[in-house]
């Protein structure tokens, strides 16, 4: 399944970004693995959309896990897959971990936000870093990239396709393995503040550095995708 | 956006639909204010409506009751809802009202009402033309008002409330005996089926999936497990009422009748009645499972609790309600804290709530008693989400079923609807008056404060919202109608608005317009669709109306959002947005935007807009990012300044001088102020870092190349290129052939340079012209004034911040007068050759070429090659004597070496003058080639501004040849006075004349000897003259040396003091001159200097050729006179030497044998030495052969003398010494003598140069 990852600075604006696609496709065509096109564009969108909810749970300071499922899985603490097992996860706020009451966490877990936000098949967790960057990550349909693609995706540039089967319509979101997620963005975070040690690099500034971006691939291939 | 887009209010279905028709010819703002005065009165109260005829909806039921209309101007597609007419009955528009402003017949415009909305159930007409009284008609349903006068038109509003519920008993009356069907049933495949594309959670997927047969007796039992309550408690009642042997599909119909009965009362307004109707369906179709009827049901009921709420009217919760789904109570303690809040509306739900459970969790509740509940106990805003949850609960159940099934539209309505009561609740605690009044009126532009306060526990908090608006897109939203989707996402940006999720509200905002985009109904342009653009960009952070600033942010998005917008524009053909976002975009996203969307976006945006005028300017003002001016004319001589003249400023002086002395007389004396104003004069005057401007004359031509940038992907035409009109006036453009048809094109992404030829028109006299833009017009756009942009500061195309103007300065100076040299007479291209020591006179002719200007000025300065070649400091290395000859020279050089004679001094226009130039080269150095005779004139400018100066240069060579030398000289002194017949000889003749009889005053003289060479071709005669001498004039033939003797008298040194007047420095100036010579070195070069400047000042020398009479010269001995050495210095001097011998001699005729005695006398001139012991001195006779000049040996056999030849003397005093001879052979002898020092005989320290000669016989 595709990831669209990126790091937001405190201004909005995107330092780093990239899309992880899943080399383990076994079809060779040429957006295999990928997002596709329609949705490749939309994803910043998304992401951009999803810094709301980030930027409220970074100030809750006991964000209440609410249990109106009345049919939706998306419970806030925020929107814990459905399938994740590690429930300490849900009462995990920012601020609130760093009062220490995060039990069990240790202190650098408390950036992890978990799954924040979600937007038709798409699942979004973020990771918040402590000078209030933002590591966002969309997490792609495994299951649809490999059906049809014009199913989840909003369809909104091309003309409405009618057409589109109802087949695969109550797939469940992916679930998505947290421990991996977060060890991801632990180390993306170590990265990044390498990154933020160079004294040419100033805050905000996007980061061209290609083996930052290189060793970000690698942290992708080794935990996610 | 309020009228083209709806926000849904949790009590919709409650509303009436109304739809206000324009008739008669409607201003659009008239009718806009009309809408609004009317929508003021959209909610009626029941009480004001007169009694009507009929018992379920005569408002005499319920006083309290209220009319709320939703007042409508864009009439819904009847056809696309009709299928929910039965379901949802409220969906449909039930008043028309037509708004007449004209005075055509009432009859007939209702017959046009009524045909052209059939389905309407009341038509009703307002007069409000001006002239109302003239007809008046009895039809109930027409009105004639003034829309200003408020009483009147809520009496309107009531009297339309009253004709609608006539004819909404009218209306119910044709459903009472109808069966009623689902939505899903009456539609058919039409019908879109609600889609969620999550998964349902598992329990319920679990029952859905059995439920698709509701008669399957096994899933009954499953069923009737989860309410069985119901069964148990409730059930005694409906016995009674539900005959068993009824059937269920007679209790299903009775039910959903009692639905829609439910819902006509809700909006007839008697929402006791209306509570039920809808609990009594509620308890009929929860026992037939007829899911989506019992949903809707719920939800009416919901409804019902919150209008209540609203008139503050008491009521209890129906105890179905709490067998469906458990009621939340409020904690008792929390009442009380709360009691004195807000005693009128319910209380706050800080409860812990138990979790909202699916239906079996309700086997918890069974110990509760089954009464119905007081409203005060319960949380009510937490019991209507509860509610919505189940409604929402059932629909889910029906959509495994293939009639009975919740249609999207339903389905979303109800989501949406939930969304916004749970927005309006989020900021509160309690639901408040406000709050219900909020939802009633549809009121959502809240601010949002509630992140104020710390311990703020509001019913809904932002997430649950979140979370809850999040499950509309579970929904296959794309496939509804476009009028929902518009209704759904507009309503989500208003609630992520309220909510304070700006980028959520963007983000829904695009999906909207992505919607309107890819619909294929045509869209008409409307004002709101403006304001939508502009909400989204600002929610994005884009600046539309503020071009200069950067961009910041998420530059991708932003670039996306405008392009968007851009789209939509398109569609709507708003063409004012459409020319400012593309500008935009150009302007600032240029950078990351690619070739192929910048071309499309000249195709399709930029060039429509700029043919049909809405682009006025072109967008990018820095086009023009520098001009050059070269000129094009050239110097003809070489001289600076030669046409272009220098102009020095009088005005500005003055001016200058004013400011200096604007020095105020109060204040106290301040050292520096005037230092400070000169300072800052000189700054004003000459900045450092300004660069002189360029110097023009009138009629001149100039290369004016100007540099064109395009940052654009996509060629950029410059049709016309001229200069802004303060330029215009004094120069103007040739050479600007482009054409709209043929324009110059600027490549894409590239600097080009376009060159025009400036032709220079009127003068600026000594203001100095800047040119800082230029009036191009670029893509056939009106000419536009473009500043000059510096290059420096412009690492990045667009940043705004660093950009510098630049500018070119500009001098246009008046015509000029122009010097010209027609001849210089004998002359043949200014190459002359002439004799040493002559001079020559010439004519020089001169005109002033100008027609128009006068010459004001005239200066004439020559300058010789010897000057031009010398260097700076040519005066370091020299001898202070040296020195004086080379710049006694210069200044000769300077001063007589050319002289002017007659110049003039100022010349008309035309006018030819003539003046004399001599030529003088009697004492130039023979390496000079040349002069220049450098003339500066000039004229003053018209305006009396300035002065301009030219300068012409004339440049001769010359050739000196040179004519008579002199070689070598010498001094000798006179020895031996000279027979009488040799006086024929000029300086004999002199020199014996001077003597006369006293023989010893031949000491008194010597002899200056020179040799004279003539070195030009032809003989000349030479006269040389030497105070009174005047010799005779001797003829030296071509290429001839011969020796000229002049007697001169012997200076007194010691009355001359040579020695200690030190060497005159001509130019004054310079310090601290060392020569470096020791003190005895620099006596000897003064003295050696003043002899020759005494010697030089009396010695004359003139020559006469003799083949051409009239060439006459003289001769300049100093030139060919290097040094006089020490000996001819002390040869010519008398006193000079420290000792002063005398010898004398009986007779100078001695026969041989015969002796004779030679007297030495000593004298000692300088005192120092008196006072030295032991003197040392010995005197040394020599005696040398007069004829060979050999010196005698010591013994020799020609002369015998007594003694010794070297006698001690005592040099402290006067001595007197004596040498005895005896000449042993005929001849002739001299004897000299000379005195050294004692201790070291080869040292000499004195020679006498007189000597005796005698003669032995």
């Amino acid at each position: 399944m595709p990831q669209y990852f990126a790091i937001i600075g405190t201004q909005d604006n995107p330092i780093y970004e990239a899309e992880f696609t899943n080399p383990t496709s076994k079809n060779a065509s040429s957006n295999e693995g990928g997002f596709p096109n329609d949705l490749k564009e939309l994803n910043p969108f998304i992401l951009h959309a999803a810094l709301d909810v980030i930027e409220d749970l970074q100030w809750q300071p006991n964000p209440t896990v609410n249990n109106a499922n009345g049919g939706g899985g998306i419970g806030i603490g925020y929107f814990n897959s459905n399938t994740s097992s590690n429930s300490s996860l849900n009462s995990t706020g920012f601020l609130k971990s760093r009062t220490s009451l995060g039990g069990n966490n240790s202190a650098s877990d408390n950036c992890y936000l978990g799954k924040v936000d979600h937007f038709y098949g798409l699942s979004i967790t973020a990771y918040l870093t402590y000078n209030g960057m933002k590591f966002v990550m969309i997490h792609g349909d495994a299951s649809k990239s490999n059906t049809n693609e014009k199913d989840i995706t909003f369809n909104y540039n091309e003309e409405i396709n009618s057409k589109t089967s109802n087949g695969n319509r109550n797939k469940a979101m992916v679930p998505l393995d947290d421990n991996a997620i977060r060890s991801f963005y632990q180390e993306v975070h170590e990265l990044y503040i390498k990154a933020l040690m160079n004294p040419f690099y100033n805050l905000n500034d996007p980061i061209n550095d290609s083996s930052f971006d290189m060793r970000v691939r690698r942290l992708a291939k080794k935990y996610i995708t | 956006m309020q009228s083209l887009t709806h926000y849904s209010t949790y009590i919709d279905p409650s509303r009436i639909r109304t739809l206000i028709v324009p008739i008669g010819k409607w201003r659009e703002s008239s009718f806009t204010k009309a809408i609004s005065r009317i929508k003021d009165f959209n909610e009626i109260r029941l009480l004001d409506i007169t009694p009507i005829d009929s018992p379920l909806f005569t408002p005499q039921g319920f006083p309290n009751g209220r009319l709320l209309f939703d007042i409508n101007i864009i009439a819904k597609l009847d056809e696309s809802d009709m299928f929910l007419y039965d379901f949802e009955p409220f969906r449909k528009t039930f008043i028309v009202i037509g708004l007449v402003n004209d005075d055509s017949d009432p009859i007939e415009n209702l017959e046009i009402l009524k045909d052209k909305y059939p389905t309407v159930i009341s038509h009703n007409l307002i007069y409000s033309s001006k002239d109302l009284d003239n007809t008046k008609t009895s039809d109930a349903n027409v009105f004639y008002r003034r829309i200003n006068e408020e009483i009147s038109l809520e009496t309107v509003m009531c009297d339309i409330g009253k004709n609608f519920l006539q004819a909404l008993n009218h209306y119910y009356s044709s459903y009472k005996h109808v069966t009623l069907r689902s939505p899903g049933a009456i539609g058919g495949s039409s019908v879109l089926k609600t889609k969620l594309t999550r998964q349902v959670t598992t329990a319920n997927s679990m029952m859905a999936s059995k439920s698709s047969a509701t008669s399957n007796p096994k899933r009954l039992s499953s069923f009737e497990a989860t309410t069985n309550t119901l069964k148990r408690s409730a059930s005694m009642k409906l016995a009674t009422t539900l005959s068993t042997s009824e059937n269920k599909a007679q209790q299903r119909s009775r039910g959903r009748q009692l639905k829609i009965l439910g819902n006509f009362q809700l909006l007839s307004g008697r929402y006791i009645d209306a509570m039920a109707s809808f609990t009594e369906s509620i308890i009929l179709l929860h026992k037939t499972r007829d899911y989506i009827w019992l949903g809707s049901g719920l939800d009416g009921l919901a409804i019902c609790f919150i209008l209540l709420s609203y008139l503050q009217l008491p009521f209890q919760i129906p105890e179905i309600i709490d067998i469906i789904c458990p009621v939340p109570l409020i904690d008792p303690s929390s009442i009380e804290n709360n009691n004195n809040l807000n005693s009128t509306s319910s209380p706050r739900n800080s409860v812990v709530i138990n979790g909202l459970q699916s239906p079996r969790g309700s086997m918890a509740f069974n110990q509760r008693p089954a009464l119905n509940i007081d409203v005060e106990k319960v949380n009510l805003p937490l019991l209507i989400k509860t509610l919505s949850e189940k409604t929402l609960y059932y629909y889910d159940l029906s959509l495994s079923h293939n009639t009975e099934y919740a249609p999207q539209i339903v389905y979303s309505t109800c989501l949406l609807k939930t969304l916004t009561f749970m927005t309006s609740c989020h900021n509160g605690t309690i639901l408040s008056a406000d709050i219900l009044n909020d939802i009633i009126k549809g009121r959502h532009n809240h601010e949002n404060n509630s992140q104020l306060k710390e311990d703020f526990n509001p019913l809904f908090n932002k997430i649950e919202v979140y979370a809850f608006a999040n499950r509309l897109f579970e929904l296959q939203l794309k496939d509804m109608e476009l009028e929902s989707q518009v209704e759904i996402y507009s309503t989500l940006a208003a609630v992520y608005k309220i909510l304070g999720f700006l980028r959520k509200e963007s983000f829904v905002l695009r999906l909207l317009m992505v919607t309107l985009l890819i619909s294929s109904e045509t869209l008409s342009w409307h004002q709101d669709y403006r304001a939508l653009i502009c909400n989204i960009l600002n929610l994005y952070g884009i600046e539309i109306d503020q071009p200069e600033s950067a961009p910041s942010g998420w530059l991708f998005l932003q670039k996306k959002a405008i392009q968007l917008c851009l789209a939509i524009s398109e569609i709507i053909s708003d063409k004012a947005y459409i020319s400012k976002l593309s500008i935009l975009l150009l302007r600032k996203y240029s950078k990351i935007l690619t070739t192929a969307e910048e071309e499309r976006m000249l195709q399709n945006y930029i060039n429509p807009m700029v043919t049909s005028g809405v682009i006025k300017t072109y967008w990018d003002e820095y086009i023009l990012r520098g001009v050059k001016i070269q000129s094009l004319e050239f110097d003809n001589s070489g001289a600076e300044n030669s046409r272009i003249p220098l102009a020095s400023a009088l005005i500005n002086e003055s001016r200058k001088a004013k400011e200096i002395s604007k020095i105020n007389t109060q204040e106290v004396f301040n050292p520096f102020k005037q230092l400070q104003i000169t300072a800052k004069a000189r700054n004003n005057s000459n900045p450092k870092t300004e660069t002189p401007p360029e110097l023009f004359l009138i009629g001149d031509k100039a290369e004016f190349s100007i540099e064109l940038q395009n940052p654009f992907k996509f060629d950029v035409p410059v049709s016309n290129i001229e200069l802004n009109p303060k330029t215009a006036k004094y120069c103007t453009l040739i050479g600007d052939n482009f054409t709209n048809d043929n324009p110059y094109v600027i490549k894409p992404l590239s600097i080009q340079t376009i060159s025009l030829i400036l032709q220079v028109k009127k003068e600026t006299f000594h203001d100095v012209h800047l040119i800082d833009s230029l009036n191009m017009s670029i893509f056939n756009l009106p000419p536009q004034e473009f500043k000059i942009v510096s290059y420096k500061d412009n690492s990045e195309v667009n940043a705004e911040e660093k950009c510098t103007y630049d500018q070119v300065k500009l001098q246009i100076l008046p015509e000029q007068p122009e010097l010209q040299l027609l001849n210089t007479s004998k002359m043949t291209g200014n190459v002359w050759m002439m004799l040493d020591g002559t001079s020559t006179n010439f004519t020089v002719t001169l005109r002033n070429k100008s027609l128009t200007c006068n010459i004001d000025y005239l200066q004439f300065t020559p300058v010789t090659s010897i000057e031009q070649s010398l260097k700076p400091d040519y005066w370091k290395k020299l001898r202070p004597d040296e020195l004086y000859s080379l710049e006694k020279k210069l200044e000769w050089l300077k001063k007589n070496c050319i002289t002017t004679k007659n110049a003039p001094r100022t010349m008309k226009p035309n006018e030819v003058i003539e003046f004399n130039l001599n030529v003088n080269v009697s004492n130039a150095p023979l390496e000079l080639t040349g002069f220049d005779l450098l003339i500066e004139y000039g004229m003053k400018a018209a305006d009396q501004s300035c002065v301009y100066l030219k300068k012409l240069r004339l440049p001769y060579k010359l050739t000196i040849k040179s004519s008579i030398e002199v070689p070598t000289m010498d001094i000798i002194p006179v020895n031996e006075l000279l027979s009488d017949e040799m006086e024929r000889l000029d300086w004999i003749d002199h020199l014996m004349k001077q003597i006369g009889d006293n023989e010893n005053r031949k000491n008194d003289y010597a002899l200056l000897l020179f040799d004279v060479r003539n070195s030009w071709i032809d003989g000349m005669s030479l006269e040389v003259q030497f105070e009174e001498f005047k010799s005779n004039s001797y003829l030296i033939e071509g290429s001839h040396t011969s020796r000229i003797i002049v007697p001169i008298k012997k200076i007194d040194y010691r009355e001359n003091h040579f020695a200690t007047t030190p060497i005159p420095s001509i130019s004054k100036g310079r310090q601290f001159i060392q020569s470096g010579l020791t003190e005895q070195e620099e006596i000897g070069m003064r003295e050696s200097f003043w002899f020759k400047e005494y010697l030089l000042s009396r010695l004359k020398g003139s020559w006469k050729l003799s083949t051409d009479k009239s060439i006459t010269g003289t001769v300049d001995f100093g030139k060919f006179i290097e040094k006089i050495d020490a000996k001819m210095v002390s040869v010519a001097c008398k006193g000079k030497s420290s000792f002063d011998i005398k010898m004398t001699m009986e007779k100078t005729n001695v026969k041989i044998g015969d002796s004779t005695e030679i007297v030495v006398e000593i004298q000692t001139n300088t005192k120092d030495r008196l006072n030295k012991t032991p003197p040392t001195e010995y005197l040394h006779y020599l005696i040398f052969d007069h004829f060979s000049s050999q010196a005698l040996p010591k013994s020799n056999g020609k002369l015998l003398y007594n003694g010794s030849l070297s006698k001690p003397i005592n040099s402290c005093k006067d001595t007197r010494s004596t040498l005895e001879l005896i000449p042993l052979n005929r001849g002739k002898y001299e004897i000299h003598t000379c005195i050294s020092d004692a201790a070291c005989p080869e040292s000499i320290l004195h020679y006498n140069a007189n000597f005796i000669v005698f003669t032995v016989y």
